[in-house]
């Protein structure tokens, strides 16, 4: 049977018991269980009639039992009719790699208690595979291999290049993905998605694809995703039956805020009351787990937990209260992990860590502190209460300004009714598929089209083109791209065939494969007596100049220098700062999200003309909020109303004002999610440099963005960019940005043309770095089609952007469908609060440098002409 | 007053747009840290547009200034620990072309170790540093002891400042620094150093204080041509523009 369906009519118990074939392993599971979970029902049924299947079921049913049962009683049956290989028979592959440890323990557990009823099946052997496994281990495993092999995407992509262990994979039938919502996303996703089809180019059977996941949406992608396609050219996926049991688990979502009014609440104050109420909500819970947006936030709330909330709970609070992230090191976080199952802690504060699916026991309350950014994301951290099935998920999202409470009671809402945002699977990386070349190219000699065609079954590049997948070819092997600043060749490629070449290319593929880039980080001294404070990230050092005051953990220091990838500062702890914070690390408001968000902005526009009495009820009413919060949401939008106004669904509000230094800002109003509004917000203030031929400091924040510049605009300077080719802006604005080359960087790592290691020498980030700015330049000018740096765009403004998006809002603008309304206001409206204060993410020069220097050079004399009273030569 | 080809500092002292400079009354050339071999640092590449712009400027100072001398103000490679490929090659073909039409004078800088073997054409002297009338030719890296009377020609330091705008905006560039008839610090010949950034407030070369580089003359290189700038801390006093 072909193609994607859903399986809708749960499996009978009888039938579902005649997939199992021994006794033993039905008598381990009523001993240890009451029943089949609904997930384990449909997962049994369908795995055992051979087909693809994609699980999606909350925490606590039993959806990673379920993936393994129906191979450990076939390997069973094997192993009594002694006919039980020394191979590789099901491949469990997951992105984290303590989960790996989780899973042996949750699957040797079972093991070793079916061994006690029958001793066959002690002969099952499960091992770990990941980059931390000794080199013995290995040669061991060549020597005996694990029936069951649990590792991560990075180590299957080596093993299947690995000459001998790789054979040991050929016949195997089940392979597991786990965790499929967080792979799916991103690169490493991608790489696992051409490692299977790899694998399964070099079997003689199809193994059965089996992948578990969180809530996530649309299931037919991420299906796609986990089976790729069988006949590319003509797009029909490979078999799979979708179980959705996500039904089963309710959900009781509330939004709270500490403070009935966040303007005049000092901020004292506003924090006490926060952590009081986050106090009071563990304190009449068993086990609490805490979501922070950030790792310093984690700190933070673990730190003001641990010592001003400590009494009144029990004598050994401060024990009882744990930090999870991922700055911490593993150790830390597997403690952190075992002490949440056996009951230890009282709350587990978290950023993203503990979002996946580590087992982590009984928790029967999820807090989260500000906005997830996603009804997603708020349903697969909520999702983590409620241990058992039929338990109901309990959230509370606690708000922290104005913003946040509109957003979380909207995101609220749309989380009950399950309406999820699109998932985006990057497509087409050149660089992914690079790395991928020259690992098949170590296989064997191919035929163009027999990799193209490989390669294409792999969901995220079922519609690359012949033209990018020979492009990469070429650049691989030296041809044509860098003639004379030779890139050496890595693979041999004549027009119709490629292969391996040079003694060096299986040592590189081993070094450098992988897909998550080093991270340059700066550390931060004090210029007297060196002590360090902290790390900065080097996009945000490189905009510093001396004198400049900056926020760092709190606390203000003035910039003095950067000297050999240090920051020396002097704490400044009574001024203001100069330099917006940097909040990189923050989620970005996803575009589903923002579009109801801007529904409601509309919605309010109708409620806002009744008495307020009814306008509370009915805003309580639509969100299922308490009349205090409803109330909070009126009055915010009513000042917004009266001083300025509350945007219309078709309408871009662009607001004007004076900041303190003399400057012009204009706040656009564009709720379209923080990625779109990052790629819109370099366009205009690229087509603006040039217009006004000045500089242009761009401010993005989730709600919309900020420009400053110097020069007074009018509303046709607007309306007239507007309809300019936003793909040509974006790409012109982007093309000499730092964060271009930053992130050319990851990308020619990833394709190997920067390598991290070669032969003996390993080479720092800040030489990779190095390395980057000089090609990035080089490349750009001369071969503008060269496939990293055609990668390059891609990624910035496909996976980190989202351009698909900003180009509907961009065109309906454009078009006048949305009309714009250019407001001048003496100050701020209350909508651009939170936009002024965001931090800067991009200064966009104009486009002629030498008129740009001209006039740095002319200011200065004439600055200095006046003070001194003398003339300038 | 804007980008200018030459600027004459003093008597006789042109700084030239090529990031060289030429002394006129000595029909001398001088440039300072090339690098040469700074590529091997790049793992598995093998590149070398900065050779053939360094090729290029050097090829325009020896046309426009037919000096009689020219003198390479140390650090012509980059290697500490022995010659790279990448050097074997580019040291003999600047120096090829160079010693061809002229009498070269290379200065012994921090990075030149087994110079020697890569660099032994005709026509090139070799020394620590060279004096001739009131100039002297030293690249820095050691202490040096300023004699009242002469001009130091010096490298090493590879400076560079940022002008900034109040919007945000800046541009880095590489420049020269007169101090007085007292010393004439050169900026880096090669296009692929990072340049120290004069703000920063510290100084490479042992023998100088920030104070010198404060009341020190800045002229600025860019791809245009030559900025006349004031001096240092009138620059920094500036801030923001």
């Amino acid at each position: 049977m072909q193609g994607i369906r859903f399986a809708r009519k749960e499996p009978d118990k009888n039938s579902v018991l005649k997939t199992i074939e021994n006794e033993e392993i039905k008598q381990w599971f009523f001993q240890t269980f009451e029943d089949f979970t609904p997930a384990q029902k449909f997962a049994l049924y369908y795995i055992s009639k051979g087909n693809n299947v994609l699980i999606t079921s909350p925490t606590g049913s039993g959806k990673t039992l379920s993936a393994f049962l129906f191979s450990i009683d076939h390997l069973l049956s094997l192993a009594k009719t002694n006919q039980l290989e020394d191979r590789i028979y099901v491949v469990y592959i997951s992105p984290l790699k303590a989960l790996n440890n989780d899973i042996q323990r949750n699957l040797e557990t079972p093991l070793r208690e079916i061994s006690q009823l029958t001793p066959f099946a002690s002969k099952i052997r499960v091992a770990v595979r990941t980059s931390d496994t000794p080199a013995d281990v290995k040669s061991r495993m060549l020597k005996k291999p694990p029936h069951v092999l649990i590792t991560t995407p990075e180590s299957i992509a080596i093993a299947l290049n690995a000459p001998k262990f790789s054979e040991k994979l050929l016949g195997v039938k089940w392979i597991i993905v786990d965790e499929i919502h967080a792979l799916a996303e991103n690169k490493r996703g991608v790489h696992l998605a051409l490692s299977l089809e790899r694998l399964v180019s070099r079997m003689k059977e199809e193994p059965v694809r089996i992948g578990l996941s969180a809530t996530i949406h649309p299931l037919e992608d991420v299906a796609k995703f986990l089976v790729g396609f069988e006949a590319p050219e003509k797009k029909i996926p490979r078999n799979c039956t979708i179980v959705d049991v996500n039904f089963a688990k309710k959900m009781d979502i509330k939004v709270l805020s500490p403070v009935s009014d966040f303007i005049y609440t000092p901020s004292e104050l506003l924090s006490k009351k926060l952590y009081s109420m986050v106090h009071d909500h563990i304190q009449k819970h068993r086990t609490t787990l805490v979501f922070t947006n950030t790792r310093s936030a984690t700190e933070r709330v673990v730190f003001h937990l641990k010592h001003e909330m400590g009494n009144g709970v029990s004598e050994n609070f401060d024990e009882e209260i744990g930090a999870h992230h991922s700055s911490l090191s593993r150790d830390v976080r597997l403690e952190v992990e075992e002490g949440l199952k056996n009951g230890k802690y009282r709350a587990v504060v978290s950023s993203t860590s503990l979002e996946l699916g580590i087992d982590i026991g009984y928790i029967d309350l999820v807090l989260l502190l500000g906005s997830p950014k996603s009804a997603t994301r708020g349903v697969q951290r909520i999702g983590r209460s409620g241990h058992k099935l039929h338990d109901v998920s309990k959230g509370r999202i606690i708000v922290l300004d104005r913003d946040d409470l509109v957003e979380c009671a909207v995101l609220a809402k749309y989380a009950r009714e399950r309406k999820l945002e699109r998932v985006k699977i990057p497509r087409n990386c050149l660089d992914v598929l690079a790395q991928h070349i020259v690992g098949m190219s170590l296989e064997k000699k191919w035929d163009v089209r027999e990799g193209y065609n490989l390669v294409r079954k792999a969901m995220p590049y079922n519609e690359l083109s012949f033209e990018d997948f020979t492009s990469v070819l070429r650049y691989l092997s030296g041809n044509r791209y860098l003639e004379d600043q030779r890139v050496y060749g890595k693979i041999w490629y004549d027009g119709n065939e490629f292969g391996r070449r040079g003694k060096m290319t299986r040592a590189i593929y081993y070094m450098n494969s992988g897909t998550i880039p080093d991270e340059v980080a700066i550390r931060v001294f004090t210029e007297d007596e060196r002590r360090f404070i902290g790390k900065l990230e080097e996009e945000f050092v490189e905009r510093l100049t001396p004198g400049d005051i900056f926020v760092l953990g709190g606390k203000t220091y003035e910039f003095r220098k950067l000297w050999n990838m240090k920051a020396f500062v002097i704490p400044q702890p009574t001024k203001k700062p100069t330099v917006p914070a940097w909040f990189s690390e923050m989620l970005p408001l996803q575009y589903d999200l923002a579009s109801h968000i801007a529904e409601f902005r509309h919605w309010m526009r109708q409620i806002l003309k009744k008495p307020k009495r009814e306008a509370v009820n009915q805003i309580g009413r639509y969100l299922n909020i308490d009349p205090s919060t409803a109330n909070a949401i009126y009055t915010y939008f009513n000042e917004q109303a009266k001083y300025a106004r509350v945007p219309a669904k078709n309408e871009l509000l662009i607001e004007e004002f004076l900041d303190e230094d003399g400057l012009y800002c204009y706040v656009f109003h564009s709720l379209i999610g923080r990625r779109a509004n990052d790629a819109i917000s370099r366009a205009v203030a690229h087509a603006v440099a040039t217009r006004k031929r000045g500089t242009v400091r761009v401010s993005v924040n989730d709600n919309g963005f900020m420009l400053t510049l110097e020069e007074k605009l009018a509303k046709e300077d607007f309306t007239t960019i507007f309809r300019e080719n936003l793909e040509v802006l974006v790409k012109q604005a982007i093309g000499n940005t730092e964060m271009f080359k930053r992130r050319f960087r990851h990308v020619a790592v990833r394709s190997f043309l920067i390598l991290r290691k070669y032969g003996e020498h390993t080479k720092s980030v800040h030489y990779q770095q190095y390395d980057a700015h000089i090609l990035a330049g080089l490349l750009q000018q001369r071969f503008p089609d060269f496939p990293v740096i055609k990668e390059t765009y891609r990624e910035i403004m496909e996976d980190s952007m989202d351009i698909e998006n900003a180009l509907k809002y961009w065109n309906a603008v454009g078009d006048g469908k949305i009309k714009i309304t250019l407001l001048n206001l003496p100050m701020p409206s209350p909508f651009a609060f939170n936009i002024v204060a965001a931090s800067v993410s991009d200064i966009v020069l104009m486009a002629d440098r030498k008129e740009y220097i001209m006039g740095l050079h002319k200011k200065l004399m004439e600055l200095l002409g006046s003070e001194t009273n003398g003339v300038p030569a | 007053m804007g980008f200018q080809h030459e600027i004459e500092i003093s008597d006789g002292v042109f700084l030239t747009e090529y990031r060289g400079v030429f002394l006129s009354h000595l029909s001398i050339c001088v440039i300072s840290d090339l690098h040469i071999g700074l590529e091997s640092e790049l793992l598995g590449l093998d590149m070398n547009a900065h050779i053939q712009e360094m090729e290029e400027r050097i090829r325009k100072l020896i046309g426009r200034y037919k000096p009689e001398v020219f003198v390479i103000n140390g650090d012509f490679k980059h290697t500490f620990s022995g010659n790279v490929k990448e050097e074997w090659r580019g040291v003999p073909r600047i120096l090829g072309n160079l010693a061809d039409s002229v009498e070269t004078w290379i200065v012994r800088g921090n990075h030149d170790n087994f110079l020697l073997s890569i660099a032994s054409v005709e026509n090139v002297k070799f020394a620590e540093s060279f004096e001739i009338q009131n100039f002297v030719f030293v690249h820095g890296h050691r202490e040096v002891r300023f004699v009242p009377g002469k001009i130091y020609v010096l490298g090493h330091e590879h400076p560079a400042i940022k002008l900034s705008d109040r919007v945000g905006g800046y541009v880095k560039m590489p420049v020269f620094l007169w101090r007085d008839s007292r010393f004439l610090l050169l900026p880096a010949f090669s296009p692929w150093t990072y340049g120290h950034d004069l703000a920063e407030g510290d100084v490479l070369l042992p023998s100088l204080g920030y104070a010198d580089y404060l009341e020190a003359e800045v002229v600025g290189c860019t791809e245009y041509g030559l900025l006349k700038l004031p001096r240092l801390k009138e620059i920094l006093s500036a801030g923001r523009l």
